[in-house]
C-alpha cells in the first residue's frame, strides 16, 4: 500500500508491507511496517504544482511595500532579495511585493536604480509585514547609481524596456517639453512617423496596433501637433514600460505594443511642485498631501500659447489698406492630468485618476471685401481625449493583492468649415452663414479586476479579467445653413442636417491568467492564456491566446531567451496611405471585417556587464492577418455607413533584428539602438486586390534604423545630453509616368498642362522618400536656492539643419534637368533652438 | 522691436522649406499608350505614343515603327496621315460602326474593341429663369428620348462661355470669373426640395467634380430604359452692384458614351478630383490588352448654346444705392 505524507517539510511517499492487520470498525491498525523512504521529484501539470505549494511547511511570506523617503511614492519595479538563498521578486505596479521563504535567517537587500540600497537582516519565523523607504542616491557626492535591479538578463520577460522617467528627461527636447513617446521611438524596433505626422511603428504594426495604457486605462490618441508632442506629461509619470514582444498574458487588444504609463500618486509629506515655461508652452506641476500620509493629490497641467504669440503677428502680416486682417489663423493644444490616492490602511488604497487633453487648429480667412459685405472661409479642427479611473488595490493576505479598476475613456475628432457672409445694412450688419462638420468618436467604458498572487519565490501568478464596453462614432457629417434675405430682411433659408451619426456599440469581455515561473536557477518561463470575446451586432468572436516566453542563463550575466505570442484586435484605425491626420477613424471589426491576428515569434541573447552596459540582439518574425487598407481610389470623407465597402482585407507579414547597448548607471548614461527590418503587406483576395495582387511594402517599412541617445551629468549643476536619429526613408506612392486624358479631338493631345492627363501608378509605395536624420543637442544648468531650485534648459532641436522630408509634391514653380517641373520636398522643422525656465520649489 | 522678435520667431517656428530632389529618370520606364474616342460624324484618328516623365510637359514620343491597324465594319484601314502621335485614317464614322484596333510595336501587339454609339436624342433645351428671393437660378431642361435597348451612359456638361469680372481682395486685380457655381439635379419625378430642405433625389445623382467644369456622368441604371426628364438648375453668381440685365451664355454639351469610355471617365475624375490629397492612388481603367495603357471607347456628341438673360429684378435696383458700412 502506498501513502503519501508529510514529515520535516516535505512531501513523502511511503511503501508500507502489512504483516498482521487486525479491523476494529473500520479502524486499520498495523502492528509494523516498513517505511521505504522515495524521494522523487514529479514532473507535474500546473494544478498539481498549486497543491504541492499549499501544504509546503515551514516557509513564511514577508510583504509590504517600498515607497521613496522624500515623496512616499511607491516604487515600480524595485528588487527584494534575499542574498543568503539568492530569491527574490520585484515591486509590483502598487509598489508591493511578496516573497515567501523558508523560515531561517534572511538577508534582504533592497534596490532600486536611483536609489540608496537597503540591507535589513531578520528572523524570519512566521508571516512578516516589512515595508521599506528607499532614499534618492542624488545627494552622494559621487553621483552613482549604485543600484542593482533585476536586469533584463535574468528576466523571463523579452521584447519589453522598462525606460526610467528620469532618463527620458534627459533626452534632448524640443522646446523644453521632455516627451515620453518622443523617446521612446528613438529605441530599437520602435519607429516614428514622418516629421510633423502622428504614429508610433512598432515591429512592422501599423499605428493603431499599438496600445496606450495611462494607469491602465487605454488612450486612443497620444499626439499633439501632429505627434511632435505626445499626450503624456512627463512631470506627472512615474514609470514606462514598453513591451514590443512575447505580451504578458494580461495584455491584449492590439498586436503591436503596448506602452504602459503609471503616473505618480503624489508627494505624501509634503507640497511640491514645478513651474516651468519655455518658447512654445508652460506647465506647472503641484502634488502634496491633503492628510498627509494618508490621502495626496497630483496635479499637472500644460498649454502652448503659440497662438498668443502668433497671432498679432499673423494679423499684422495678412492686413490690408483698410486695417482689417484677411487671414487668423493659429493652433494651441492643452491638458490636464489629475490623480488623487487615498490610503485607507496598509492594506487598502484609493485610487482616482483623470486625464483630459484637446488641440485645436483654426483659421479664418476673408475671401471678399467691399463696402457692402465681406466674405470669410472658416477652418478648423479639434481632437482631444478625456481619461477618468477609479482603482481600488487591496491586500486580500500575504500573497494575494487584488486591483479593482472602473475607467472611461473617450476620443473625440471634430474638422469643421463654412462660409460667413456679413453685410452692412443701414441698420447694422447682418450675417449669413454655411458650414458643415465632421466627426468622429470612441468611448470606452471598462470594469477590471486583476489579482497578484506569489505563492513561493518560484512563482509570480496574475490573473483577472475585464468587461469593456465600446461605443464607437465612426462618422457623423453636420450641415448647417442660414441665409439672410437682405431685401426681406429673415432668415430666409435654415437648414440643419446631419448625415451619418450612428453609434455602434460593442461588448469586449476578457480573462487571462499567467505565471512568471522560475523552474530552477537556470530556466525561467513566463506562461500564460488570454481568453477574449468581442460581441458586436451580429457578431461574436472568440478569442484564445497563448503566450510563452523563456530565459536561459549561461551564466550569471548572459541568457538567451524566446517567446512566441498571439495577440487579436478588434478594432482598426481607418487612414489613408496619403496622409496621417486626427481625421482617421476608429470603426470595429464587423460581419464582414474579422479581428487582426498576428503570431510573433522572437529570440534574442542578453548580456549584462554588470554596472556598465546591457546588451542585447534579438531577432523577430511576425504574421499579420486581416489587416484593412483603403481601396484604390477610396477617399476617407466617405460614409462610415459603408465604410466596409471601401476598404479590402489582406495579410502582411514583418521581420528582423534589433540591437540595442544600454547604460543606465554612472554619470554618463543613455543607449545605442539599431533595427534591420522589412514589413510587407499581400492584399490578394478575390475581389480584394492591391497592387495587382502582389506583395508591396508597407508604408512604414524602413530597412534600417539608427539612434544614439547619450547624457553626462558633469556635478549638480550642468548635464548635457545629444541624440543622433537616422532611417531610410519611408515607402511612398508616387507616380513618375503620365499620359494624356483620352479625348475625340486631336487638338488636346498638344501639351500636358497638368490638369489634362493621368498620372500612372507603378505600384503601391514604389518610391522611397530621401533618408531622415537629425542631431539634438541639450543642456540643464541647475542652481539651487534657500527654498527652491531651478533648471534653465538649452535645446536645440536638428542642430545641421537637415531638411528631412515630410511630403513630396510636383512643383511647375520649379525646375529639373531641362524640364518645367520638378520633384520637391517639403520639410517641416528647421534648426530650432529654445529655452525654457523651470522652478521646483 | 517686438515686431522684428515675432518674425524671428515665426521664421525658427513655422519656417517650411523645399528642396528639388534628384530624380532617377532610368527607374521609371515609359508605357506605349494608346487611346482613342471614335465619335460619330468625326473623322477617326488613334494617338499612339509612349507616356512621359510626370516633370515632362513634352507628350508627343512617338513609337518608332508601329503598325497600327483599324478594323472597322469589317474593313482594315490604314493611317493616311500621321502627325506626331495622332494616326488619322480619313474615315467619318456613322452610329452603330464597330471598330477593332490592331497594333504592333516593339514586339507587342495590342488590341482592343468599340462601337459607335447613337447621338443623343432629345428635345431641344429650354430654359426658365427665375429669381427668388434666396437665389437667382436657371431651369435648364430636356428630355432623352427613344433610349437604346443596349446599355448606354451619358455626360452632360455645362461651361459658361464668357462671364463678368471681380475685385480680387488679395491681388487688387479684376479676376475673371469662368465658371458659375452650379448643381444639378436630375429629376426623377421628385420634388427637389420639401420645406427647403434637399430631398433624398440629391443621391440619386452622380455629381462628380470636373476640373474645368461641372459635369454629371449618368448611368444607364438611372434611366432603367425610359425616357426622362433632365434638369439643370443652374445657382448664379450676382453681383448686387449689378443694374443692367446680365447675360449669361452657356453651352450644353451632352454625350453619349460606352460603357468601357463611363467607367474610365468616371476613374479619372476622382483620380483628378480637387479630394484627391484625401484619396488612395488608383490605377485608371483601360482596356487595351496587350500592355498598353489608355483607352478605346467610342462616343457621340450634341451641343447647345443656351442663352440666359436675367432681367433686372426690382430688388436689384434697391442694392445699387451705394451703402455705407455702419459702425455700431
Amino acid at each position: 500500500m502506498i501513502i503519501l505524507f508529510v514529515m520535516d517539510g516535505l512531501l513523502r511517499i511511503a511503501k508500507i508491507r502489512k504483516k498482521t492487520l487486525r479491523m476494529t470498525k473500520n479502524h486499520y491498525l498495523c502492528s509494523s511496517f516498513e517505511l521505504a523512504l522515495i524521494m522523487k521529484r514529479f514532473i507535474i501539470l500546473f494544478i498539481s504544482i498549486f497543491f504541492a505549494w499549499t501544504v509546503y511547511a515551514q516557509t513564511y511570506t514577508l510583504s509590504g511595500t517600498v515607497t521613496d523617503a522624500s515623496t512616499g511614492e511607491t516604487l515600480i519595479g524595485a528588487t527584494v532579495l534575499d542574498t543568503r538563498t539568492g530569491k527574490g521578486t520585484v515591486t509590483n505596479v502598487n509598489g508591493r511585493y511578496s516573497l515567501t521563504l523558508k523560515a531561517d535567517s534572511v538577508k534582504l537587500r533592497v534596490t532600486y536604480v536611483g536609489y540608496k540600497t537597503q540591507n535589513l537582516d531578520l528572523k524570519l519565523n512566521g508571516n512578516l509585514k516589512q515595508d521599506f523607504v528607499l532614499s534618492s542616491a542624488l545627494d552622494l557626492k559621487e553621483v552613482t547609481i549604485t543600484a542593482e535591479r533585476v536586469s533584463d538578463v535574468k528576466a523571463s520577460r523579452m521584447s519589453a524596456m522598462e525606460i526610467p522617467v528620469e532618463q527620458i528627461k534627459a533626452v534632448p527636447v524640443l522646446f523644453g517639453e521632455a516627451d515620453i513617446v518622443k523617446a521612446i521611438q528613438l529605441l530599437p524596433g520602435v519607429q516614428s512617423g514622418s516629421e510633423g505626422s502622428s504614429g508610433m511603428y512598432v515591429r512592422g504594426g501599423g499605428p493603431d496596433e499599438n496600445l496606450f495604457l495611462l494607469d491602465g486605462v487605454p488612450l486612443y490618441n497620444v499626439n499633439h501637433l501632429g505627434g511632435f508632442f505626445s499626450a503624456f506629461n512627463a512631470d506627472a509619470v512615474k514609470n514606462v514600460t514598453l513591451y514590443k514582444g512575447s505580451f504578458p498574458a494580461r495584455f491584449g487588444g492590439r498586436l503591436s505594443s503596448v506602452l504602459d504609463v503609471t503616473m505618480n500618486n503624489g508627494n505624501d509629506k509634503e507640497l511640491h511642485g514645478n513651474a516651468s515655461i519655455g518658447f512654445l508652452s508652460a506647465k506647472f506641476n503641484l502634488e502634496g498631501p491633503i492628510v498627509k500620509e494618508r490621502t495626496t493629490f497630483c496635479l499637472s497641467a500644460r498649454r502652448t500659447y503659440a497662438d498668443f504669440l502668433l497671432q498679432p503677428l499673423v494679423k499684422k502680416l495678412a492686413e490690408t489698406d483698410d486695417g482689417k486682417s484677411k487671414l487668423n489663423a493659429g493652433y494651441y493644444f492643452y491638458d490636464v492630468n489629475a490623480k488623487v490616492t487615498h490610503k485607507f490602511n496598509d492594506n487598502s488604497r484609493l485610487y482616482g485618476s483623470f486625464y483630459w487633453g484637446a488641440d485645436k487648429v483654426y483659421g479664418k480667412v476673408r475671401t471678399l471685401s467691399s463696402l457692402q459685405e465681406d466674405e470669410y472661409m472658416n477652418i478648423g479642427d479639434n481632437w482631444g481625449n478625456l481619461v477618468g479611473s477609479l482603482r481600488w488595490n487591496y491586500v486580500l493576505g500575504p500573497k494575494l493583492f487584488m486591483n479593482l479598476t472602473a475607467s472611461y475613456t473617450q476620443y473625440f475628432n471634430k474638422m469643421a468649415g463654412g462660409i460667413e457672409k456679413v453685410a452692412y445694412m443701414p441698420n447694422g450688419e447682418q450675417t449669413s452663414t454655411m458650414s458643415g462638420d465632421y466627426s468622429s468618436g470612441i468611448k470606452d467604458m471598462t470594469f477590471r479586476a486583476d489579482f497578484d498572487y506569489t505563492p513561493n519565490p518560484d512563482h509570480d501568478v496574475k490573473f483577472g479579467g475585464y468587461f469593456l464596453r465600446h461605443w464607437f462614432t465612426p462618422e457623423v457629417a453636420n450641415v448647417s445653413i442660414d441665409y439672410y434675405d437682405q431685401i426681406q430682411m429673415n432668415s430666409a433659408w435654415q437648414t440643419d442636417t446631419s448625415l451619418g451619426g450612428r453609434v455602434v456599440p460593442a461588448n469586449e469581455i476578457v480573462a487571462f491568467a499567467e505565471d512568471d515561473w522560475s523552474i530552477n536557477n537556470v530556466v525561467k518561463v513566463n506562461y500564460g492564456l488570454h481568453l477574449s470575446g468581442f460581441k458586436v451586432e451580429n457578431s461574436f468572436y472568440p478569442s484564445v491566446q497563448p503566450r510563452i516566453s523563456g530565459r536561459v542563463l549561461l551564466g550569471e550575466n548572459l541568457s538567451l531567451k524566446a517567446g512566441y505570442a498571439y495577440m487579436t484586435q478588434y478594432m482598426h484605425l481607418l487612414s489613408t496611405t496619403s496622409i496621417s491626420m486626427s481625421t482617421d477613424l476608429w470603426v470595429p471589426v464587423t460581419d464582414r471585417v474579422e479581428p487582426m491576428k498576428s503570431h510573433q515569434f522572437a529570440a534574442g541573447v542578453f548580456y549584462n556587464w554588470p554596472k556598465v552596459v546591457d546588451f542585447s540582439l534579438e531577432a523577430y518574425y511576425k504574421k499579420m492577418d486581416n489587416l484593412i487598407e483603403y481601396k484604390d481610389g477610396a477617399s476617407f470623407f466617405g460614409s462610415s455607413v459603408n465604410w466596409e465597402d471601401l476598404v479590402v482585407i489582406g495579410e502582411g507579414w514583418s521581420y528582423g533584428v534589433e540591437f540595442l547597448a544600454q547604460r543606465s548607471v554612472g554619470k554618463f548614461t543613455g543607449w545605442i539602438g539599431y533595427t534591420w527590418s522589412k514589413t510587407m503587406h499581400l492584399f490578394d483576395r478575390e475581389g480584394q486586390q492591391l497592387n495587382g495582387g502582389e506583395p508591396f511594402p508597407a508604408k512604414y517599412d524602413r530597412r534600417h534604423d539608427f539612434s544614439v541617445v547619450a547624457s553626462y551629468k558633469f556635478n549638480d549643476k550642468i548635464d548635457v545630453s545629444a541624440t543622433w536619429a537616422f532611417s531610410t526613408g519611408n515607402a511612398a506612392t508616387l507616380a513618375t509616368q503620365n499620359y494624356l486624358i483620352a479625348s475625340d479631338s486631336p487638338d488636346d493631345y498638344v501639351v500636358d498642362n497638368g490638369v489634362n492627363s493621368i498620372a500612372y501608378v507603378e505600384g503601391r509605395n514604389n518610391f522611397r522618400m530621401p533618408n531622415y536624420h537629425r542631431m539634438d543637442l541639450g543642456a540643464n544648468f541647475h542652481r539651487k536656492f534657500k527654498k527652491c531650485h531651478r533648471t534653465i534648459n538649452v535645446s536645440v532641436y536638428n542642430l545641421y539643419n537637415r531638411k528631412n522630408p515630410y511630403m513630396i509634391y510636383r512643383s511647375t514653380e520649379h525646375s529639373y534637368n531641362g524640364y518645367a517641373s520638378a520633384l520637391v520636398q517639403l520639410s517641416l522643422f528647421p534648426i530650432l533652438p529654445s529655452v525654457a525656465y523651470t522652478l521646483y520649489f | 522691436m517686438k515686431r522684428y522678435i515675432f518674425l524671428l520667431f515665426a521664421l525658427f517656428v513655422f519656417c517650411s522649406c523645399e528642396k528639388v530632389l534628384e530624380f532617377d529618370e532610368g527607374s521609371s520606364p515609359r508605357h506605349m499608350v494608346l487611346n482613342a474616342v471614335p465619335s460619330a460624324g468625326e473623322e477617326l484618328f488613334v494617338n499612339f505614343g509612349y507616356s512621359h516623365l510626370f516633370l515632362d510637359s513634352n507628350v508627343s514620343y512617338p513609337v518608332e515603327g508601329a503598325d497600327i491597324v483599324v478594323n472597322l465594319n469589317g474593313e482594315s484601314l490604314h493611317p493616311t496621315r500621321v502627325h506626331g502621335c495622332n494616326y488619322f485614317f480619313g474615315r467619318t464614322l456613322n452610329e452603330d460602326d464597330v471598330l477593332d484596333v490592331h497594333v504592333n510595336a516593339c514586339g507587342k501587339t495590342m488590341t482592343a474593341s468599340t462601337y459607335v454609339p447613337r447621338f443623343p436624342q432629345m428635345t431641344t433645351p429650354f430654359c426658365i429663369v427665375d429669381t427668388s428671393d434666396v437665389f437667382d437660378y436657371c431651369n435648364v431642361s430636356f428630355r432623352l428620348t427613344d433610349l437604346p435597348d443596349r446599355s448606354e451612359y451619358y455626360r452632360f456638361r455645362i461651361q459658361e462661355r464668357d462671364s463678368g469680372s471681380r475685385m480680387n481682395p488679395w491681388t487688387k486685380e479684376l479676376d475673371t470669373i469662368d465658371t458659375v457655381y452650379t448643381t444639378y439635379f436630375l429629376c426623377l419625378d421628385m420634388p427637389l426640395f420639401d420645406n427647403n430642405k434637399l430631398t433624398a433625389g440629391l443621391s440619386e445623382t452622380e455629381s462628380l467634380g470636373g476640373y474645368f467644369y461641372e459635369q454629371l456622368l449618368a448611368s444607364d441604371s438611372l434611366f432603367n430604359g425610359e425616357s426622362i426628364s433632365v434638369a439643370f438648375q443652374l445657382l448664379l453668381l450676382v453681383d448686387t452692384n449689378e443694374v443692367e440685365p446680365f447675360l449669361h451664355q452657356y453651352m450644353l454639351d451632352v454625350e453619349s458614351m460606352t460603357p468601357e469610355r463611363y467607367r474610365y471617365l468616371k476613374q479619372v475624375s476622382t483620380a483628378n478630383s480637387l479630394m484627391q490629397f484625401f484619396t488612395e492612388p488608383s490605377q485608371v481603367y483601360g482596356n487595351v490588352s496587350g500592355g498598353a495603357l489608355g483607352v478605346f471607347s467610342g462616343n457621340a456628341r450634341r451641343k447647345f448654346p443656351l442663352n440666359v438673360q436675367l432681367p433686372n429684378p426690382p430688388h436689384r435696383k434697391a442694392s445699387t444705392a451705394k451703402i455705407k458700412r455702419v459702425k455700431k
